[in-house]
């Protein structure tokens, strides 16, 4: 619905009304006005020159860090460092894993530590 | 933000932060919460629309302020459902605004001039605040900022139809509240 004359010609009042207040705001609200766009305009610059290239000031403090880290990281290791496990076998896995291949006479192996037991008694005794 | 950028933008929030005070405070009705809002608004503006073109500032700036005063509202009710719960618990009853806060500084009008100014802009305000809050926004929005149809929709967040409807029914709640003054 589009306002008649009649609503035009209020609405225009209205308005210059609010137009007079935005005239005559006080003194104090201009003051805080100003006040607040410093502030936010402020604040945006804080955050440019935390990311600028001219602000980066945390970037030499934070590479020595990290390299203050490796230098720990690298005495550390060599330091308390074990050897790197062996990939050699000992003969006896190697015998079991010939035994669990050929598969042949599993009775005798199954009681092989019965009979390494017997030899052994026989040497000692 | 290049320092061009940061002038520009002193300049438009120089521009609207007053009218931008009228609306908050036809919204709140407190001078110190208006302030707030409008201060959030420039700030959020400032540090994430800063980068987009001068005449989107406009909008999104509008657009900040009406969610930031959305925001208000909800809180304000929350908080007088407590505060109605206290006060009822308590049954003590005190006015929170300074009567003498409330006073604004008249400047060098007239007394008469100042009296007539003061009825009016009473009466209208008065007008505004009892609208509800879709029809307010957009009242102002469309009648006092001279937005279009389409850029009051997406400072509201709503329909061009929604915006059309809200300012219909401002139209007629004012017209039945301020009869004296809609001749």
């Amino acid at each position: 619905m589009k306002p008649g004359n009649k609503d035009k010609s209020a609405v225009n009042k209205i308005i210059n009304e609010l137009n007079e207040g935005v005239e005559h705001l006080d003194a104090g609200v201009e003051r805080s006005l100003r006040q607040a766009r410093a502030h936010a305009l402020q604040q945006a610059d804080k955050r440019r020159n935390f990311f600028s290239p001219s602000g980066r000031q945390w970037v030499p403090a934070a590479s020595g860090l990290a390299a203050l880290f490796l230098v720990f990281l690298t005495v550390g290791l060599w330091l308390h460092g074990s050897a790197p496990p062996s990939l050699q076998t000992t003969p006896s896995e190697i015998d079991y894993l010939d035994i669990i291949v050929d598969g042949d006479n599993p009775d005798l192996y199954q009681d092989i530590e019965f009979y390494q037991w017997l030899a052994h008694e026989d040497q000692s005794g | 933000m290049t320092p061009e950028q940061t002038r520009a933008l002193d300049r438009f929030l120089a521009d609207v932060e007053r009218r931008a005070y009228i609306m908050a405070h036809v919204a709140t009705k407190s001078r110190e919460d208006a302030l707030d809002l409008v201060q959030d608004a420039m700030l959020t503006l400032v540090q994430r629309y800063h980068s987009r073109s001068e005449h989107e500032w406009g909008p999104l700036f509008y657009r900040v302020l009406q969610n930031k005063i959305r925001d208000w509202r909800r809180r304000t009710a929350v908080r007088n459902r407590w505060r109605g719960f206290l006060t009822r618990w308590r049954n003590d009853e005190n006015d929170e605004t300074d009567p003498i806060q409330q006073v604004e500084d008249k400047g060098g009008i007239g007394p008469e001039k100042q009296h007539l100014i003061d009825q009016t802009t009473k009466a209208l305000m008065t007008a505004l605040h009892l609208l509800p809050p879709r029809q307010q926004q957009v009242f102002l929005l469309r009648a006092w900022e001279g937005m279009s149809v389409a850029r009051t929709a997406f400072v509201m967040q709503c329909s061009e139809g929604s915006v059309k409807t809200h300012y219909s029914r401002a139209i007629h709640a004012l017209r039945t509240e301020l009869r004296e003054y809609w001749q």
